[in-house]
């Protein structure tokens, strides 16, 4: 009979996996908490197209970031918790000021209406939740759970997008993230799936600690209302 | 689906059963000078009978969240008995004066209890039934308590030395988790994900209607054949008869192919 876990480390009673005595990780859930801080941009895709989605979404993020003179890129939801509202407040007269304040308010309003402790809504304005914010909250869900699905790849894409036009992101000449704009095609072709796998990879640090900021009370308040609107019973 | 009655196949096979315990018990050569060997090892293939009728009696729970409990304790008591056959002599010593030790362990946290609550230890009427019946085999004074394995080692030492490793790894073990209820149970038979998807995939409480599943009748009658195997081969034991295994397997096989 063959030995098991033989690539396994025993210490005590506790066999550790090769990978994990590479370093110290930290485990990090993409639904858990990527999905709250990036769905404004999946809302932003899904109304207005990939193409007007992304540049409406790129727009956006310059705007604030220059607004606010951070190095940091406000591609995520947490982001506007901690930014003065003063600064905001300009924002939003920029925005207005540029045309395209409507049409990002109203793509993202079933966001900013079901979730009212949203940090955008310190940008934007909500209205009362109708039960078709929360139809269209869950069908988005139910395409972004899955991190290989065209929506949550393009939600991503875009995050990555947003890092490299504003300089956030090198990248190297000939590496597949370079060829960023054919990941329009995905899942169709062997290069818009290899670009895909780049970005899912790249995700797990792009969308954690240190890199980000996470607001926990808007990651618990996204989930719990969900939770409140309609509890799980049995 | 078509509804078999095996309520008179069941009866049989219990019968069967009862009749091997009592034909082996009975031819068996007993030397009194070792009668804890007879003691033990006729215990043991008494309790495996007694957990297979008590089973076979209960389809209801002939499911993969209650027929492990069942099945694991018979695994745990195959592997007792193919290590006990190694040295029969010693190791059922071992085995009694563990087993005593267990009880009068119990008996001091029951007199504790008692006397928590306020009451007269010596005046409960349990408390001296089962001390009188310890003292019936050994003294409690006299008893030692071992707070570790009554063989001194893990099961899975014993089934390495029994030579039933596979049956340690691929029954026991997987039926563990059945026993001490863990995540890899629950998760299986007790919860149902969540289908909305505002709930993140949450785990909700679940309870299952089941129907019998006989090939958890059929993994107990191997368990109990196993045994009876094992006995037979290390006492020289010969049956020219279909085992009541057997029987039971041509008997199944005989409805299912009627019902096809």
């Amino acid at each position: 009979m063959g030995k098991i876990f033989e690539d396994h480390t025993k210490k005590g009673k506790v066999l550790t996996p090769p990978l994990l005595t590479l370093g110290n990780f930290q485990d990090s859930s993409y639904i858990e908490n990527a999905i709250p801080e990036l769905i404004w941009i999946s809302l932003l895709n899904e109304k207005l197209g990939l193409w007007f989605g992304t540049e409406l979404g790129l727009q956006f993020v310059k705007i604030v970031r220059e607004i606010t003179g951070t190095e940091e890129i406000p591609f995520y939801i947490s982001y506007f918790s901690k930014v003065s509202q003063d600064n905001l407040s300009k924002a939003t007269i920029e925005l207005k000021k540029q045309g395209i304040y409507d049409v990002i308010n109203s793509s993202i309003s079933p966001l900013l209406n079901l979730y009212r402790l949203c940090p955008l809504n310190r940008v934007f304005i909500s209205e009362k939740h109708s039960q078709s914010d929360v139809d269209h909250i869950k069908s988005t869900l139910i395409r972004l759970y899955d991190k290989r699905s065209r929506e949550a790849t393009f939600t991503l894409g875009n995050v990555m997008f947003f890092l490299g036009a504003l300089g956030k992101l090198k990248l190297v000449k000939g590496s597949p993230l370079s060829e960023l704009p054919k990941l329009v095609d995905y899942p169709n072709t062997e290069l818009s799936k290899l670009i895909a796998s780049g970005i899912r990879a790249s995700s797990n640090v792009i969308i954690n600690k240190p890199f980000i900021e996470p607001d926990e009370k808007w990651i618990n308040h996204f989930w719990n209302t969900g939770f409140q609107l309609e509890p799980c019973k049995i | 689906m078509t509804v078999i009655n095996i309520s008179a196949l069941i009866n049989r096979y219990i019968e069967n059963i009862n009749k091997d315990l009592k034909k082996r018990w009975n031819i068996w050569e007993k030397d009194l000078a070792d009668k804890e060997i007879y003691d033990v090892i006729g215990g043991i293939i008494s309790r495996q009978t007694a957990l297979t009728i008590q089973f076979v009696k209960s389809p209801s729970i002939w499911n993969g969240e209650i027929a492990p409990i069942f099945l694991r304790s018979m695994a745990d008591n195959y592997i007792n008995l193919a290590w006990i056959l190694i040295s029969p002599k010693e190791r059922s010593k071992e085995f009694i004066l563990h087993g005593l030790g267990q009880m009068k362990l119990n008996l001091e946290h029951r007199r504790n209890q008692i006397e928590s609550e306020g009451k007269d230890a010596n005046k409960d009427k349990l408390i001296e039934f089962e001390e009188e019946f310890i003292n019936s085999q050994r003294y409690t004074f006299l008893t030692e308590v071992n707070l570790g394995s009554w063989s001194g080692k893990s099961m899975r030492a014993m089934a390495l030395e029994a030579n039933c490793i596979d049956f340690y790894n691929y029954v026991y073990q997987p039926f563990s988790s059945c026993v001490h209820s863990t995540w890899g149970h629950i998760s299986r038979y007790n919860v149902i994900v969540s289908d909305n998807p505002l709930h993140r995939f949450m785990y909700k409480p679940n309870i299952i209607e089941f129907e019998p599943d006989i090939f958890y009748l059929e993994l107990a009658a191997k368990y109990l054949a196993k045994s009876i195997s094992a006995f037979d081969n290390k006492f020289k034991i010969k049956i020219e008869e279909d085992s009541s295994d057997q029987l039971l397997q041509k008997e199944l096989d005989n409805i299912i192919a009627e019902n096809e």
